[in-house]
């Protein structure tokens, strides 16, 4: 984690002024906030969020990573997007709506999916790194590469109506890699799944974001968050580190 | 016998087609027990969600008993009126 070296100014203290009053969290955990940079991989239905609620937060600095261009289909979660842009980059407009939520952001954009090519440069950028893709391929990517470097990551996922987050801390916690050994086979790209589900894992994930980086609470650590939103219910479960994972293991 | 409650999360819930069910197994049964009962059971699509062509439980389904995890292969023996949670695996899009 870097070490907070901007302090808050007056016009961050008027914006972020319902926030600091939070035990715990105050200034300190305001100046950490700008003084950090988060990696957000992609800015769909999960991530957009995850990005928004982080530059509303006041994270200093956000690396976005997707490529492509906005579709018609992604309407119903991705709220970073909108029906004019339909057919244009997906990276031209994030920032964008980003920097209209918080002008002081600084906003790394690339029109890239994460990949082995960009894995190592992207997560070097970043303090910590929230996973929202919706290709295993690219999650265990990730989830390997912020173990070798020794970066946080947050993990978002959802399916249908539920949704599951944990925290991965390198060396003290399960990894991904722990939980899915290998890409697991019968996961299709496209799933049935409604954009409040999204939008809940995405702000959800963004809070273990905050915590991590803020020193704020007590974050999902070995645990599994899974929720239901058709019965409402919430349960935590404790997850293990495999002894044999291929990626963390040596941690 | 031993009676366990089995919750299905994500695809598992839409393969078998309901979110809970309960179960009767003989004592001394474990995890493996219980997974080849339910691919048993339900058959395919739950069934090839659950176990591989080897009949060896899928690596990538997680499964917890009381909240917390266990390794099918680990032989671990279920009690009666245990919970098992079964869940496959979901990613963000």
């Amino acid at each position: 984690m870097s070490t907070p070296d901007q302090s808050l100014t007056n016009d961050d203290r008027a914006i972020y002024e319902w926030q600091l009053s939070v035990s715990g969290f105050g200034e300190d955990g305001q100046r950490r906030l700008k003084n950090a940079s988060v990696l957000v991989s992609r800015v769909g239905g999960v991530g957009g969020t995850v990005a928004y609620e982080l530059a509303a937060a006041g994270v200093g600095r956000l690396i976005l990573a997707h490529a492509g261009n906005v579709r018609p289909d992604d309407l119903n979660r991705q709220l970073l997007m909108t029906h004019d842009w339909i057919g244009r980059p997906r990276m031209d407009l994030a920032p964008r709506r980003l920097r209209e939520l918080n002008p002081t952001l600084e906003v790394l954009a690339v029109a890239e999916n994460v990949s082995e090519e960009n894995v190592e440069r992207l997560v070097c950028e970043a303090d910590l790194v929230v996973s929202c893709a919706p290709l295993f391929s690219e999650r265990l990517l990730m989830n390997r590469e912020a173990v070798r470097q020794g970066k946080p990551l947050v993990d978002c996922a959802m399916y249908e109506l539920e949704g599951q987050l944990t925290t991965v801390i390198p060396g003290r916690t399960p990894c991904l890699a722990c939980l899915y050994p290998s890409e697991p086979r019968a996961w299709a790209r496209r799933f049935p799944v409604l954009g409040t589900v999204a939008g809940t894992v995405a702000s959800l994930g963004a809070m273990e974001a905050i915590k991590v980086l803020a020193g704020l609470g007590e974050p999902l650590l070995g645990q599994l968050l899974i929720f239901d939103l058709r019965d409402m219910t919430f349960r935590k479960a404790s997850i293990r580190r495999r002894p044999d994972c291929i990626v963390c293991s040596r941690c | 016998m031993i009676s366990i409650r089995v919750r299905y999360v994500a695809q598992l819930k839409q393969a078998a087609g309901v979110a809970v069910e309960e179960v009767e197994l003989s004592s001394s049964s474990s995890v493996r027990d219980l997974l080849l009962l339910l691919a048993d059971r339900h058959g395919a699509p739950l069934g090839n969600l659950l176990l591989g062509e080897d009949g060896s439980p899928q690596s990538t389904i997680l499964v917890f008993v009381r909240d917390e995890q266990i390794v099918p292969s680990d032989g671990s023996l279920l009690k009666d009126g245990d919970v098992v949670t079964l869940l496959s695996p979901m990613a963000g899009g």
